[in-house]
């Protein structure tokens, strides 16, 4: 059966992915930052003995598309049967997100408005009068925070009604007379037009003056020249094009209804959050502060992670003693249970201890609403090579994980810009790089060293970013709402970093430890020999390392937290700070792993995201640019 | 004057936007159009300024220098 679609739709930063975990069991991410959200996530939900499919869609400030982030939301709306619509509304932000609330209503799709926020917007003074509110767009209007979970079964309750009792179309908002009046003549002209699902016929004569191109890919059979002499009737009493007309008649609209229903309090103050922004945000001290929370993140990140690996690592590498003497009764089987072992082991000894604080100071980090004033920092930075300050999102996400990052590209504007962007993501060091930063340079080298290569890498990242825009025009600007800062919710991280670790067990480990059964098999068979001395060139000669180390990195194109679980299996000794690594060496296999060829889940979506052309270059690019970065180190370093 | 000339925490009143038409939509939809009135909270020495609309009481707007450029004010009555 084919269940009924309830749609989340509003504004970025609105609440939607909020609302949606609260409703379903599958987690869309969250974040203080406009445009969290940039592909489509849907769940099933039981109301009341109805099962409905309810989806979670990208924000977006109106639906004229300006990134490919909106463009999946519009697309989605005009392309699929949508039974209703649940307009998620930020309740501080009433005037801007009415004038959203109002096109969707245009669409003729039955709505109803969750007024989000509402523990913000007292906090801020703002009262809103939901009845009023509700009278006036004949559409029900139901009070919700969706952080605490508060005002949800009213809302779906609600829905529930409105989809199973037939709820007649919202009542269109009237525009002033001659725009009525071009609209009626171009609705007219519809008629014989076959309207793709239930949109109304009205939603396409205003698109048709407003933002043509929108219609015309979904009004295939439609007529340009019929709608032509109406839009620039409008032109001409307007003097200017049609979308700023109506644009303009919405926001009037708007702020005429956010003055009747709404009635700010107290003065819009928040002292201290706006106190610490203008530290944040400061010419100078903002600058100053950055610096210190990045080294502040990683210290900690470092420091804890090598704290709980110490914990565990004693007992791993006493382990392997029971099981030593099957070594010369049973080979194979000592093979198989060496790479089990060290696949568990190298998951929870090495991996998660530092994996799991880098997730809980990021989701942290995350609902503070400090990335925006990042991007923001940035942005001058940025612009020196070739960028701008919207990339500053997907690269701080790239910290955590490539894919992703690589989807929050979808957020930038211009086809360039995000092109740029995400070649260079691929070098910015993943949790997982990280871990193998973090692992080695905590048996090998020092903090002072990944201080170092830290740097090292962004002085790459920035000067391929000048050489890759020597090939493109110059970058636009930013445009970036900054929302205002919270503090973050202690249950919200919980609930984040358990999923993440939930993933992380569920996805990688069985990955990581399937990869060291099959090193071990590799290494029974002598096949790993094999590969080892085809990639000695490379390996040994080319960046001095020892020629195990070979097979490792093979493997490391699966995950690259492979490539340290898998270290000391491949290099036979019983634990990671055994392998004997001098500090040259350390440096120069970590500064190759970080650069070299992302993982083959990144390969697959930046495919899909950017095409095979680019993912083909990409690739030989990489492994050019890391070869060149560890030869570069060796010689260096051996002096 | 432009967005970058006017100074901080002053109430302006947008005159126009002279950006190209993708960028005046981007704006326009994020509440940022002629005839409201703003305020221009931070700017940086590179040039990057934050601003508020003041009309609609929104969320503050980060915008790069070329677009500062582009966005005509003048002293609100
Ligand atoms: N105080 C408060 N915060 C909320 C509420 N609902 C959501 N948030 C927070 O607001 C931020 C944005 O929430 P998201 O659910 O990511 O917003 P979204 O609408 O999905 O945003 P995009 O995906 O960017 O369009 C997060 O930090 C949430 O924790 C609420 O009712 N009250
Ligand atoms: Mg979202």
């Amino acid at each position: 059966m084919q269940h009924k679609t309830i749609v989340l739709v509003g504004q970025p930063n609105a609440g939607k992915s909020t609302l949606f975990n609260v409703l379903s069991d599958i987690k869309s991410s969250t974040s203080n930052f406009a445009g969290t959200t940039v592909a489509i996530k849907q769940s099933l939900i039981n109301v009341n003995f109805d099962t409905y499919k309810i989806i979670d869609l990208p924000g977006l400030y109106s639906l004229n598309p300006n990134d490919p982030a909106e463009e999946v939301t519009v697309n989605f709306l005009l392309n699929h049967h949508v039974d209703l619509i649940i307009n998620v509304v930020d309740s501080t932000l009433l005037s801007r997100s009415i004038e959203l609330s109002i096109e969707l209503i245009e669409l003729g799709i039955p709505m109803v408005i969750a007024l989000n926020m509402q523990d913000e917007a007292s906090r801020y003074g703002v009262r809103i009068y939901n009845q009023k509110l509700k009278d006036i767009l004949k559409i029900p209007v139901i009070p919700t925070i969706a952080l605490f979970g508060k005002g949800v079964k009213d809302l779906i309750d609600t829905c529930d009604h409105v989809i199973t009792r037939g709820y007649s179309k919202p009542e269109f908002l009237k525009f002033t007379l001659h725009v009525e009046n071009s609209i009626n003549v171009i609705q007219e002209d519809l008629k014989e037009t076959q309207i793709p699902n239930n949109i109304d016929s009205r939603f396409y004569a205003i698109k048709l003056i407003e933002n043509p191109q929108i219609a015309f890919k979904s009004l295939k059979s439609f007529d340009r020249k019929k709608s032509e002499l109406a839009t620039q009737q409008i032109q001409i009493e307007h003097n200017t094009d049609g979308f700023e007309v109506i644009a303009y008649e919405r926001h009037h609209h708007a702020m005429k209804i956010t003055h009747l229903v709404s009635e700010l309090k107290k003065k819009k103050a928040q002292p201290f959050a706006e106190k610490l922004d203008s530290v944040l945000l400061h010419p100078l001290w903002g600058y100053f502060f950055l610096l210190l929370f990045f080294i502040v993140y990683f210290i900690v990140i470092f420091q804890v992670g090598t704290f709980i690996s110490g914990l565990i690592e004693p007992a791993m590498q006493t382990l392997p003693h029971y099981y030593e003497p099957l070594k010369l009764i049973s080979p194979f089987l000592w093979y198989t249970l060496d790479g089990l072992f060290q696949g568990i082991a190298g998951s929870i000894g090495i991996v998660l201890p530092y994996f799991l604080p880098l997730l809980i100071l990021t989701s942290l980090f995350e609902d503070t609403g400090y990335m925006s004033r990042i991007a923001f920092l940035l942005d001058g930075l940025f612009h020196r090579i070739g960028l701008h300050g919207k990339s500053v999102a997907p690269f701080i996400m790239g910290f955590g994980c490539t894919v992703p990052a690589l989807y929050a590209t979808r957020i930038i504007e211009n086809e360039r810009d995000r092109l740029i962007t995400g070649v260079l993501i691929n070098f910015i060091p993943c949790s997982a790089r990280l871990t193998v930063i973090f692992a080695i340079s905590s048996a090998f080298t020092g903090p002072i060293w990944t201080a170092f290569i830290f740097f090292f890498v962004l002085l790459i990242i920035a000067i391929n970013g000048k050489i890759l825009s020597y090939f493109f025009t110059k970058p636009t600007g930013l445009i970036l709402e900054i929302p205002n800062l919270k503090l973050p919710s202690l249950r919200t991280t919980f609930k984040k970093t358990q999923f993440k670790v939930k993933e992380f067990l569920k996805v990688a480990v069985p990955y990581l430890i399937l990869g060291s059964i099959v090193l071990g098999w590799f290494e029974y068979f002598g096949a790993s020999k094999i590969l080892n001395s085809f990639f000695s060139p490379l390996v040994t000669n080319v960046l001095g390392l020892p020629e195990q180390l070979g097979s490792t990195l093979i493997f490391g194109f699966l995950r690259k937290e492979l490539i340290i679980v898998m270290a000391s299996q491949a290099m036979g000794v019983k634990s990671f700070s055994q392998l004997g690594l001098t500090t040259a060496q350390a440096l120069v296999f970590t500064i190759f792993v970080i650069l070299y060829i992302p993982c083959i889940s990144t390969f697959a979506v930046f495919w899909k995201e950017f095409g095979a052309k680019t993912v083909v270059l990409t690739t030989i690019f990489s492994i050019t640019m890391a070869t060149l970065c560890g030869l570069f180190f060796k010689i260096i370093l051996n002096f | 004057m432009c967005l970058s000339d006017a100074p901080c925490n002053i109430s302006l009143k947008i005159l126009k936007i002279n950006s190209e038409m993708v960028t005046r939509k981007k704006l326009l939809s994020m509440g940022i159009r002629p005839d409201d009135s703003l305020i221009k909270i931070f700017e940086m020495n590179w040039g990057g300024v934050i601003v508020q609309n003041l009309t609609t009481n929104s969320t503050k707007v980060a915008l790069s220098k070329s677009l500062a450029n582009d966005i005509i004010v003048d002293y609100a009555a």
